[in-house]
């Protein structure tokens, strides 16, 4: 763990006391004041933790709960690196004194009704993993901590059990009041809570997002110290590789290189040295950190808004105007009572007279005019008056000052022009708000992560804008992980008429796309017009199946000097081969395979990878021998199975403990359009290839 | 979305509102003249699949209308509405 992360850690629970400095709480202070004591005590032991077993941990709603769970890491975090002290009973009690505490805490909130969908699931998936946590501590009796932590740090956490429980129930004190107020539907300063809980974790997102973990980076540094020797021949042999696959689809290598994989070798390519490709995808990967993080540091000292300390700062410090605001409860009485007398603001600023009764008396309950008029005095200075009534609403409810600020300033950075924000008005508004319900379109956060992540992977954001400026918006997490699939996969952004495609990105199941082309024999259409990725109708993949089958021509076009490839009118007409949504399984004589909702939500969230040690798992060596003339897919008594979907489901199944045969099995059937024949005989290569590794 | 209602069916509105983020859909009902002007721009041009276009592609009807109607110019007009028409996957020309 880095010191600045640290920091940011330490910099959120200042935070929170400046906020209950505000409303004079000391009880609440002087608990915050412990924590803080706990937290530098630590520090020295927390730089050397393994970042990547806190980051689920970090994105949770307060400070204190954070805090307990920060300790209950630092423990795991420790003991997953299996170093050389045995946990002692004491210790081990306390954590598991901890899981329970936040298990209950969970619970509780999961049944709060107010939360939304979205603040369920998080809770509940950090339920699951504070319950994997408590797993793992009654299940292993031989856990292991460091020397450094057991001397400085276990016995003072073992002393400290009254303190921490002063923080739970500090915790508690203030979530029952959250919930209370929702229920009463009365506005206090401790509403902020909520918010902040965004704020930081956004903040906490953005400062600590190493995909690989400390002890991986380590294995693979020395592993390419290893591989040193040999590893310029490789290299050459990747190279060359690298051609060939170029002339197979046609691209030239400056085209590779565009899609940013010229220091890259994916999975599908390479015949021998499979291990090596592997592992050289993950340095890739790694690079790939290097550079985030690289970036990152020049970005820290860029402009504000690449730095999400400057805009944790510009949105507290909105915070604290607001906190201030509703410092006083009797001041929305006050308010309230002379609400004739604030006419005049709508008077002085004749946009606000725009501005719905509701919201108007918003303004005048909570004495927002300062913060309207700061508003529109932002959208005047940035020339910016495009504003309609409908986004007028909004931007008093769920923008401020320096939101606005921060959007205009990155387009200018970027060159984006006003008339492209006017047709994204949702960037200049938060998701939440202290003075009215939270909304679910505000895009601020996703727009200005948006656009950091596209600069890390060297797309030129003006060309996005260009091609597809929905890519700006969508959430931060789909366009990362759409990012991955396309390298997986070796999608590129530039098609053979040298045109940029980034349309793909908005894909929501990318990866199951291409696979779903790879399968119908089109990897290359797909790859030649990355449109087709977006949305593909599943109508289309049965009639590619059927024709398939049938031995019909759909292919109408095919240059053998540029790949350029049309497909018969049959195939996306309305009615093609007589295969409609009504009809199509019987047409293809086609079953529909069983899915488990588990298996279907780990291949969702966590398939975007392919670890290098896949290839070396005994089912898969087997499996490899149905690799059809080194291409991306398995043949199995001519039955396609995308290669790249095996690996990442079958990886991401074992990842998540699913039993090996099943999850083989599931891996090459998933997604796969099957008649029941052809799924027998899948079935029949897996219990082989299983069968034949037992014994 | 109730201002498409003269253009797709309720059902097709619920299936866009169903597929496609609340910003991108809050973004286009700010800009509704710039989506009507679009979507009159494809009728004008006799493209057939806008209920397509608007369920799967969205994001086109968030680019500014002058630059949609600026970047068909240059092409053929007949000849890609007759591909988009075909696979509107073809509309990405922008």
């Amino acid at each position: 763990m880095k010191q600045e992360h640290l920091q940011v850690i330490e910099k959120s629970i200042l935070n929170d006391k400046t906020r209950l400095q505000e409303v004079d709480n000391k009880k609440e202070i002087e608990n915050i004041d412990r924590m803080l004591d706990i937290f530098k005590n630590y520090e020295t032991e927390l730089v050397n933790l393994n970042l990547e077993l806190l980051k689920p941990y970090l994105d949770d709603t307060t400070d204190v709960f954070v805090t307990l769970e920060f300790i209950q890491c630092l423990l795991l975090g420790n003991m997953n690196n299996q170093l050389d002290f045995e946990l002692d009973e004491e210790q081990r009690s306390l954590i598991v004194w901890i899981c329970k505490m936040l298990e209950t805490k969970r619970q509780e909130l999961s049944s709060i009704p107010k939360l939304s969908s979205e603040e369920k699931y998080q809770i509940e998936k950090r339920l699951k993993t504070n319950q994997e946590a408590y797993d793992i501590l009654l299940n292993q009796p031989n856990i292991y901590l460091s020397s450094s932590m057991i001397t400085s740090l276990a016995s003072t956490i073992s002393l400290s059990k009254e303190e921490l429980y002063l923080f739970y129930q500090d915790l508690i004190e203030r979530n029952n009041q959250i919930y209370l107020k929702e229920l009463n539907k009365i506005k206090v300063p401790d509403i902020d809570l909520k918010i902040d809980k965004v704020e930081n974790k956004n903040l906490v997102d953005e400062e600590i997002k190493p995909d690989t973990s400390n002890e991986e980076k380590n294995n693979l540094e020395t592993n390419e110290e290893k591989i040193e020797p040999s590893l310029e021949n490789y290299l050459s042999q990747i190279e060359d590789n690298y051609e060939e696959t170029a002339k197979e689809e046609f691209l030239t290598e400056e085209e590779i290189k565009e899609i940013n994989l010229e220091e890259n070798e994916d999975v599908s390519n390479i015949e021998e040295n499979e291990y090596l490709a592997l592992e050289n995808e993950e340095k890739y990967l790694e690079n790939d950190n290097h550079i985030e993080k690289n970036n990152s540091d020049l970005l820290s000292v860029k402009p504000d808004h690449l730095t999400m300390p400057s805009l944790e700062d510009a949105l507290n410090e909105n915070l604290d105007d607001k906190a201030n605001i509703l410092k006083n409860p009797n001041q929305i009485l006050e308010n309230h009572n002379i609400d004739n007398k604030q006419d005049d603001i709508f008077n002085e600023e004749p946009l606000l007279q725009k501005l719905s009764s509701d919201i108007k008396e918003v303004i005048i309950k909570q004495n927002l005019k300062e913060h309207a008029k700061e508003i529109l005095s932002v959208l005047k200075e940035n020339s910016f008056m495009k504003i309609t009534e409908y986004l007028l609403d909004d931007l008093i409810i769920y923008s401020s000052k320096q939101i606005l600020e921060t959007i205009f300033k990155i387009a200018k950075e970027e060159n984006i022009s006003n008339r492209i924000l006017e047709q994204i008005p949702s960037v200049f508004l938060d998701r939440k708000s202290v003075y009215h319900e939270d909304n679910n379109y505000g895009n601020f956060y996703n727009f200005v992560n948006n656009i950091k992540v596209l600069k890390q992977y060297n797309i030129d954001i003006l060309k996005v804008v260009k091609n597809s400026l929905a890519i700006l918006i969508i959430p931060n997490e789909k366009l990362i992980k759409n990012l991955k699939v396309a390298k997986l996969y070796k999608i590129p952004f530039i098609n053979r008429a040298n045109h940029e495609e980034y349309s793909f990105l908005l894909a929501d199941d990318l990866a199951s796309n291409i696979d779903k082309y790879i399968e119908s024999s089109l990897e290359i259409y797909a790859k030649e017009k990355t449109a087709k990725l977006i949305n593909p109708d599943r109508i289309v993949f049965y009639r590619l199946y059927y024709a398939n089958q049938k031995h019909l021509q759909y292919i109408c076009q095919f240059e053998k000097d540029n790949s350029y490839i049309w497909l018969d009118k049959e195939i996306s007409s309305k009615n093609g081969f007589g295969i409609t949504e009504e009809n199509y399984l019987e047409k293809t004589d086609t079953i529909v395979l069983p899915k488990q909702d588990i298996y279907e939500h780990i291949i969702y969230n966590d398939s975007n990878k392919v670890d290098k040690t896949i290839l070396e798992h005994p089912f898969i060596k087997e499996l490899e021998h149905y690799r059809f003339n080194n291409q991306n897919y398995y043949q199995i008594n001519s039955i396609k199975i995308s290669r790249v979907k095996v690996l990442r489901v079958f990886y991401a199944l074992l990842k998540h403990e699913i039993p090996t045969k099943d999850a083989l099995l599931y891996a090459i059937i998933y997604n796969t359009i099957l008649n029941e024949k052809q799924f027998n005989t899948l079935r029949q290569a897996v219990d082989e290839i299983c069968e034949e590794k037992v014994v | 979305m109730d201002f498409l209602k003269q253009y797709i069916s309720p059902d097709t509105i619920d299936e866009i509102m169903e597929y496609w983020d609340e910003g991108i859909i809050f973004d286009i009902t700010c800009n509704q003249d710039n989506t009507l002007k679009i979507i009159e721009f494809f009728n004008k041009i006799e493209i057939k699949v806008i209920d397509e276009l608007l369920k799967r592609r969205l994001d086109i009807f968030l680019l500014p209308y002058e630059k949609i109607e600026n970047t068909f110019s240059k092409y053929n007009i007949k000849t890609l509405v007759s591909i988009i028409n075909e696979d509107i996957a073809n509309i990405d020309v922008f």
